[in-house]
């Protein structure tokens, strides 16, 4: 079971580095919200049931992690660095030979909210209504609506930093 | 730009991640090791902190022994304070005992099991005295301290009424106090947390061992 933990982890690590660079502001707390992320991973991994795709979960936890961890920023003892030493997170920032096009999908996404942003990811992700319904537990009709009104934010977002989309 | 032209700079992001550093089994521990010595670090703060507010207390006390602000009149109305004062200095030895032990203990990703066995242990130390010393403390403050102004009381507002004046709130704050510690107030949580932490170590040991078994 615990060899599974880092096959998974490795196969989808993708998942919890573009939730740390959607949420986190910084490179340290990209670096908080990454350690905090597997650890709440490695935590529930041992309940984890194969009733949902084990990367439903993993955006699951990831996100959850991320959006609960704002809320108790303010609570977070200083930290300190011991594992600096042996991992050093990424480059996870948007590829910069994507030119604008990755300067203006990062702009737009940081102004939108934290539950916004779970969303645009997951169907940025190309998600089913039902997948992205499971993960974040609102109704599948309610992920429509919400998109809608993002897809809105998004536009207009774009277009008041004179972009247009078309 | 459109949503399509999104979504592509969305798969060439998933592209350059998949390119990424793996994870190892030493990232994960250095990682639980780093999270304890957070925990750590602020239990010994906390501890800091506590010895600090009972500094003052204990000053307060002394004040209250040496300029008698509530007018006792009597040696028996002092009791509750000088009380007060020896379950302070009792807490207080036995906070700085714990913290001297604790500043000896630093956490690294090489040692990480064994402070955390021996944090656990200074937290599991038989805490009989100590117990009985905050029971004392608090009966002291409560029920003694309040009672210790009845002669006044009773000289103003006759036996009756300055009975019924002091058990009023006495009752009260010992009915707070009551519900505090039911609702797990007094309840230690650092030490949970720390076992949690070695149960997980634990866990990734017996997975490091098979893996070097498997090799």
């Amino acid at each position: 079971m615990e060899k599974d933990f880092l096959d998974m982890i490795n196969l989808h690590r993708g998942i919890i580095y573009k939730v740390c660079n959607l949420y986190g502001p910084n490179k340290s707390n990209r670096e908080d919200l990454f350690q905090e992320i597997v650890l709440q991973l490695w935590r529930s991994f041992p309940t984890f049931k194969n009733e949902s795709l084990l990367s439903t979960w993993m955006y699951r936890v990831a996100l959850n992690t991320a959006i609960s961890q704002f809320r108790k920023e303010s609570k977070q003892p200083e930290r300190q660095s011991l594992s600096k030493a042996e991992f050093q997170l990424p480059d996870i920032s948007f590829p910069t030979d994507e030119g604008e096009n990755s300067l203006v999908l990062n702009e737009a996404i940081q102004r939108l909210t934290r539950i916004e942003k779970a969303l645009i990811m997951l169907y940025l992700e190309e998600k089913s209504y039902r997948e992205i319904s499971d993960i974040m537990g609102i109704t599948e009709s309610n992920v429509g609506v919400k998109l809608y009104r993002i897809k809105s934010k998004l536009e207009k977002i774009i277009k008041e930093r004179n972009y247009e989309l078309r | 730009m459109n949503f399509d032209e999104l979504q592509a700079v969305w798969k060439a992001y998933d592209r350059k991640l998949q390119t990424t550093q793996e994870l190892n089994e030493r990232i994960l521990r250095s990682m639980i090791a780093e999270r304890s010595g957070n925990r750590f670090s602020k239990v010994r703060r906390n501890y800091i902190l506590g010895i600090a507010w009972m500094a003052l207390w204990l000053a307060f006390s002394a004040l209250v022994m040496i300029g008698n602000p509530f007018d006792y009149r009597y040696a028996i109305q002092y009791v509750p304070i000088v009380i007060f004062g020896t379950g302070l200095i009792i807490l207080m030895t036995e906070l700085l005992r714990s913290l001297l032990t604790f500043q000896k203990i630093a956490i690294t990703h090489y040692n990480v099991g064994e402070a955390l066995t021996r944090i656990i242990a200074v937290y599991e130390r038989p805490k009989r005295f100590f117990k009985y010393t905050i029971v004392v403390f608090l009966f002291s403050q409560v029920v003694l301290f309040p009672l210790s102004f009845l002669p006044r009381n009773i000289d103003t507002m006759g036996l009756g009424p300055a009975m019924a004046e002091r058990l009023i709130p006495i009752s009260i704050t010992a009915l707070l106090i009551f519900l505090a510690y039911k609702l797990g107030a007094f309840k230690e949580r650092h030490v949970d947390k720390f076992r949690e932490d070695l149960n997980e170590l634990q866990t990734l040991r017996a997975m490091s061992d098979e893996l070097i078994n498997e090799n």
